[in-house]
């Protein structure tokens, strides 16, 4: 039983950074139809502003904040300068797909090129685990599990409480509806690729202080369980990827502590086809498909 | 009339094709020779080109130093393989199109020399590889050679050690990728055959962004030391959570934990203290006191220019060992006369085999001069003696290092080839 409560723990932490990238990842693509393969890609880079400013003595937690605002600058700046124009010119939503893809070439090449082919670690100060019930976790791994939460409330808070969430939410269902009614659809999209773009730098560096060494290709390796969590979740569902996330990473840890680690993925991506089968849009399936790019 | 000029034109046709023909073969007097070193310049494993490239370009230095081979001078010229066989396989393809001067190959990672080795047996170019992979053992590919010991061989040695640090309990902890699997079935053999307890074995799926139950899984297990092979990232996260979780026991490493890669990812995951203080390398020995040694170390720091932070591969194998192989091959055409690859491949191990006739050799310089001579020779290298089989396949002892705080690598002990061979049984 506390092989099974640990590993619940230990999935947890997965679970929270997994849950953040996620719901970044989802949120954008709910709003503006554009499936951001270079989500990754900002991640590393974001994690590569927070190691340049830690190598200077800055405290990593800091290094967090200051991340996640590049991230939102970089994202932002990913969509007004080079997503917008491309959809702007009519590029359909696969066209689309080939375009971040290259993004993610060209972010994640260029990094390598400046910083090298090396590892990178945080300083982040002792590691050693707290015991508490059946649970294992370094007090790293809490402040993750907390980030992710007070993430997961605030990102609730947006979309139900807040004029923006609403109008972000409308965009998502009906894009010709919502610029009918007068939202400021350009503007809800810019957001909300600054929202992603926070979560996306705030999950770069969780990941990398939790796998303690990344490198320039890092987060685009990570992007697959991304996309996954995101997925089972219901493509363009925050809530969705919430859940997917909680499920990817539980699974996997379970998996491991019980059967052959080398085929945790196997366990949790064989979960996560299962459920497909059973409900083909994922557990909370929200997007239009049909829906148009929004620039 | 007419006929007789048709038959002057035919006949200066045929001369002309068959010089053309001949300048292919024996690379023309003024063109320079290309070394490929087709290794990862990108990818996970970035790191081994940079580290063939400190063989490469050191030897390269002292053959052209030398006066270079048959009037030729040579060249190294790195190709990203990437890592990936569906990476390598179509720039192996356009390498072997495009370079009509190439005359041989260092190449053929774990990750893709099946795929590329038999692309270089058809195009009769030379490749010498590092893999470390058993398929190679019995291959009978003509071509292909190997100076290292295959991972097999890596694995009997890294069990070897664990018995002679004197553990009794011992698990073992590979990744699932191709290089390291190659010595994980060997390890595990060596850890029963030599008596050892077998605490418990994993397999990690490389790239994951956690190892926290499999951590804890190997710490119940309670095991004095871990025989491990993984790439940087998958043992930096694995290592910082084993260690998150208690303590972390000996390690027992392989070459990987030598590249400065390596232990920049797990210095920064576990400490530098840390690691020193627990990981023991087993890498296939040479003692870095012999002449060939020397000679390469010399070249090496003089070829800063084309190799950034030369140092750094100093106590490198893997560089070493292509280093030699390059020598090897420049020495196998001056035996053969002959730049063409297809004549000068069956002159590499009647070079470096030994004989009582042969005078030992552990320059390119006195190797060269020795053949213009008339001599027989044998190349012993900067890794020691290299003797081939009869597929191609050389191996040698082991040493057992500690890094020492400076950085270098210290010998700590010793394992002879038999030592590695009781293990096997």
């Amino acid at each position: 039983m506390s092989t099974l409560i640990s590993a619940i723990g230990f999935g947890c932490v997965t679970a929270a950074i997994l849950a953040i990238a996620a719901v970044g990842f989802t949120l954008q693509f709910s709003v503006s139809n554009v499936l951001n393969l270079a989500f990754g890609s900002v991640m590393t880079t974001c994690g590569f502003v927070a190691y340049a400013l830690n190598s200077h003595g800055i405290n990593i937690w800091i290094c967090v904040v200051i991340a996640a605002g590049a991230g939102g600058l970089l994202s932002l700046g990913l969509n007004s300068l080079l997503y917008g124009p491309f959809i702007r010119h009519g590029t359909n939503l696969f066209g689309m797909v080939i375009v971040t893809i290259a993004t993610a070439l060209i972010i994640d090449r260029t990094t390598q090129a400046i910083v090298g082919p090396g590892f990178f670690s945080y300083v982040v100060g002792s590691s050693q685990a707290v015991r508490f019930a059946d649970f294992v976790l370094t007090p790293e791994q809490i402040a993750t599990i907390v980030l992710a939460l007070a993430a997961m409330g605030t990102i609730h808070w947006l979309l139900r409480y807040t004029r923006m969430g609403k109008s972000m939410r409308a965009l998502a269902s009906n894009v010709s509806l919502a610029r009918a009614c007068g939202i400021p659809t350009r503007r809800v999209a810019n957001i909300a690729w600054v929202t992603s773009g926070l979560l996306g730098g705030v999950a770069g560096v969780l990941l990398f202080i939790d796998t303690t060494t990344f490198s320039a290709t890092s987060g685009s390796g990570f992007l697959i369980v991304v996309i996954a969590a995101a997925v089972v979740g219901g493509i363009g569902s925050p809530y969705g990827a919430m859940a997917g996330a909680f499920l990817v990473g539980v699974t996997s840890e379970v998996a491991a502590a019980y059967w052959n680690p080398e085929l945790k993925d196997v366990v949790a991506f064989g979960l996560l086809a299962a459920i497909l089968l059973v409900r083909p849009k994922g557990i909370f399936a929200e997007i239009a498909t049909e829906k148009e790019v929004v620039g | 009339m007419t006929r007789i000029n048709a038959v002057f034109v035919a006949t200066a046709l045929v001369l002309a094709a068959s010089a053309c023909s001949s300048s292919g073969s024996q690379q023309g007097s003024a063109s320079t020779l290309e070394f490929a070193i087709f290794h990862d310049y990108s990818g996970p494993n970035a790191a081994y080109g940079p580290e063939a490239s400190a063989g490469c370009f050191p030897a390269a230095r002292v053959i052209n130093a030398a006066g270079g081979v048959l009037g030729h001078k040579i060249s190294c010229v790195p190709v990203d393989a990437k890592g990936d066989p569906a990476d390598a396989v179509p720039a192996a393809n356009r390498l072997i199109a495009a370079s009509p001067s190439l005359v041989g190959v260092l190449g053929g990672g774990s990750d893709d020399a099946t795929a590329v080795v038999p692309l270089f047996e058809q195009a009769r170019i030379p490749i010498f590889s590092t893999t470390g992979q058993d398929s190679f053992d019995h291959a009978r590919y003509h071509y292909f050679w190997r100076i290292l010991s295959p991972d097999g061989a890596q694995g009997y040695a890294m069990a070897a050690a664990a018995k002679k640090l004197g553990y009794t309990r011992v698990a073992t902890v590979f990744g699932n990728d191709a290089a390291a699997q190659g010595s994980a079935p060997t390890a595990i053999a060596g850890v029963h055959a030599l008596g050892l307890s077998l605490a418990a074995s994993q397999s990690l799926a490389v790239g994951q962004p956690s190892y926290r139950s499999e951590a804890q899984r190997i710490g119940g297990a309670r095991p004095q030391a871990i025989i491990s092979e993984a790439d940087p990232q998958t043992s930096a996260t694995y290592f910082a959570e084993v260690a998150q979780l208690g303590t972390l026991p000996g390690l027992i490493t392989d070459p990987v934990s030598q590249e400065p890669n390596w232990i920049k990812a797990m210095s920064g995951a576990v400490g530098s203290a840390t690691l020193r203080a627990k990981d023991t390398a087993v890498v296939a020995y040479a003692p870095a006191t012999t002449l060939a040694y020397r000679a390469y170390t010399a070249a090496l720091l003089a070829s800063k220019s084309v190799v950034p932070g030369p140092a750094q591969w100093d106590a490198d194998l893997y560089s070493v060992a292509d280093y030699d192989s390059i020598v090897i091959m420049a020495l196998a055409m001056i035996a053969a006369h002959s730049t063409s690859p297809a004549t000068y491949n069956s002159f590499i191990s009647k070079i470096t085999s030994p004989s009582a006739a042969a005078t030992i050799v552990h320059t390119f310089a006195a190797g060269k001069a020795a053949l213009q001579a008339g001599k027989r020779i044998q190349y012993i290298g900067a890794v020691g003696p290299t003797v081939f089989n009869q597929w191609h396949n050389s191996g040698q002892g082991f040493a057992m290092e500690q890094r020492t705080v400076s950085g270098s690598w210290r010998v700590v002990n010793v394992l002879t080839a038999a030592e590695v061979v009781a293990a096997s049984r």
